[in-house]
């Protein structure tokens, strides 16, 4: 579904580019002193934001997280103290929701039921993902593609059982054993949506492999 | 002190049925906290694998779906499904994911050992006591990988078969206490006129219609129903859901939210689909809407 920037659609608040380098560079500062650790925290913040929205079922969960990064920069531009950062963003986040909800209000019904009707994905064809994860499966490293697949083959009516042995097995907490499967599982996530989104065409087939 | 928040309540947040209280807490938390941030994102993962192997609870489901849907997350949804089937427990899959997933990668790793080591044979005959010593590790390697998987693959079919008697005990359990806020009406027959059509009767309590039409004698492996207008508009289209029971027998269900549904007339369109095949029309059902 192509996404509009509805904010700035509606003219209640300036558009994404509004953020200049200026309130950048100050965000960053606030971020952190050093610029790589600014960096990577301001990823993470954003990360937060479009996951704060999507989690309130926004549907325009990126644009309302840049409209809260747009709103952050200015406050900090303007010279504000800001105390606690993530603190504040969460405050702005939720101002931009309560303006969010009461917008798209009005439009839930019909955006819903715009989204039901054709919506026939459930029979969607796997194929391409078959092919995308066998790819990104031999390209994952090593411990990765193990861990998952240990994982996932305990992810049915067992997996309590199965992946406590697993924790057992490699010396860790079964929280542990959870969220060393998620990053697993995001890189491979990210390599099939990647693949998916140039086709569905994997770069190396299977059938070229030379078998031992 | 930080609080730190229970997988419980991380899950009905993510389903949005933690009171807004608890919710703006948590969200705070997971502002200020990368590791429950984290914690997070697995628990939401684990939903969507959940979703798709309908291991959900049907008000989960509908919940888990409907954000999915509106947040154009969907893909999720494909990438967890064919996880599941490539390398889940299913034991019709297993096979397919051994060899397609861990055998290609011990094979690939075991071709790049046998590339590099045809050149250093050239230079250093020595070191083909040492590949042969490493092709034989990773020959060992595909065996206990091979174990793993027998014996993985014995314990899920022991623990599915009592698992399941469990989990139908809790689904019933489950539907017997919850007040369901859907009616449920069973349209019967191709019925034409329109003195004659099925009367679906709604309470405003009702925030959806399930309309169930009999099983087919000749059963395609999916339907799907499309709710129209007399007039022929179309209102919404999804999957029509089987289910069976002594006292309906065979029975496909579609749900429909209540604010679509205004007072009138109405047909439920059925369409089968076989395999590899382009949907055909099975029948339609004609109802009429009444308000209380």
């Amino acid at each position: 579904m192509a996404r509009r920037n509805y904010h700035s659609a509606e003219g209640s608040a300036p558009p994404a580019s509004d953020f200049g380098p200026q309130s950048l560079a100050r965000l960053l500062e606030v971020l952190d002193p050093e610029p790589s650790a600014a960096a990577a925290k301001y990823e993470s913040l954003r990360r937060k934001l479009i996951k704060f929205f999507e989690w309130r079922t926004d549907a325009f969960a990126e644009e309302s997280a840049d409209e809260t990064i747009n709103r952050i920069g200015r406050k900090v531009q303007e010279g504000e103290a800001i105390r606690n950062i993530w603190s504040y963003a969460y405050g702005v986040a939720r101002l931009v929701l309560l303006e969010t909800l009461r917008r798209s209000e009005q439009n839930r019904s019909a955006l819903a039921s715009l989204q039901l009707l054709g919506d026939d994905r459930g029979s969607e064809s796997l194929a391409p993902w078959f092919a995308c994860l066998d790819e990104c499966l031999q390209k994952l490293d090593r411990d990765s593609c193990q861990l998952l697949v240990a994982y996932y083959r305990s992810g049915g009516q067992e997996r309590i059982a199965g992946r406590k042995a697993i924790a057992q097995t490699l010396s860790l907490s079964v929280e542990s054993l959870r969220m060393r499967a998620h990053r697993a599982r995001l890189k491979l996530e990210a390599c099939v949506q990647e693949c998916i989104g140039r086709g569905g065409e994997p770069r190396v087939r299977e059938g070229r492999l030379p078998t031992l | 002190m930080p609080r730190v928040s229970t997988d419980e309540q991380l899950t009905r947040y993510l389903l949005g049925e933690l009171p807004e209280e608890e919710s703006a807490a948590l969200e705070e938390e997971y502002f200020a906290d990368d590791a429950c941030f984290e914690r997070l994102l697995a628990l939401d993962d684990e939903l969507v694998d959940d979703y798709v192997r309908g291991a959900l609870p049907p008000s989960w489901r509908a919940q888990l779906e409907r954000r999915l849907r509106e947040t154009g997350q969907w893909g999720r949804v494909q990438f967890a499904r064919a996880v599941s089937q490539r390398l889940g427990a299913d034991p019709q899959t297993q096979r397919v994911a051994r060899t397609r997933a861990v055998i290609p990668l011990i094979r690939r790793r075991a071709e790049i050992f046998v590339g590099a080591l045809a050149a250093a044979v050239l230079l250093f005959a020595g070191v083909a006591g040492w590949f042969s010593s490493r092709n034989a590790g990773l020959r060992g390697e595909l065996a206990r990988a091979e174990e793993l998987q027998r014996s993985l693959e014995k314990r899920a079919e022991e623990l599915q078969r009592s698992l399941n008697a469990a989990r139908a005990e809790k689904e019933v359990a489950v539907q017997q206490a919850k007040p369901s806020k859907a009616a449920r009406f069973l349209l019967v027959g191709t019925v034409r006129g329109p003195g004659s059509a099925n009367r679906v009767l709604l309470s405003p309590d009702f925030e959806s219609v399930i309309l169930q039409v009999p099983g087919e004698e000749i059963p395609y492996p999916i339907y799907r129903g499309t709710v129209r207008t007399v007039a022929g508009e179309s209102l919404l289209q999804a999957r029509l859901q089987s289910s069976s029971s002594l006292k309906e027998g065979t029975t496909l269900a579609i749900e429909v939210p209540s604010r679509l549904l205004t007072p009138g007339l109405y047909v439920l369109v059925v369409e089968g689909r076989p395999q590899r095949a382009k949907w055909e029309a099975v029948r339609d059902y004609r109802f009429e809407v009444i308000r209380k």
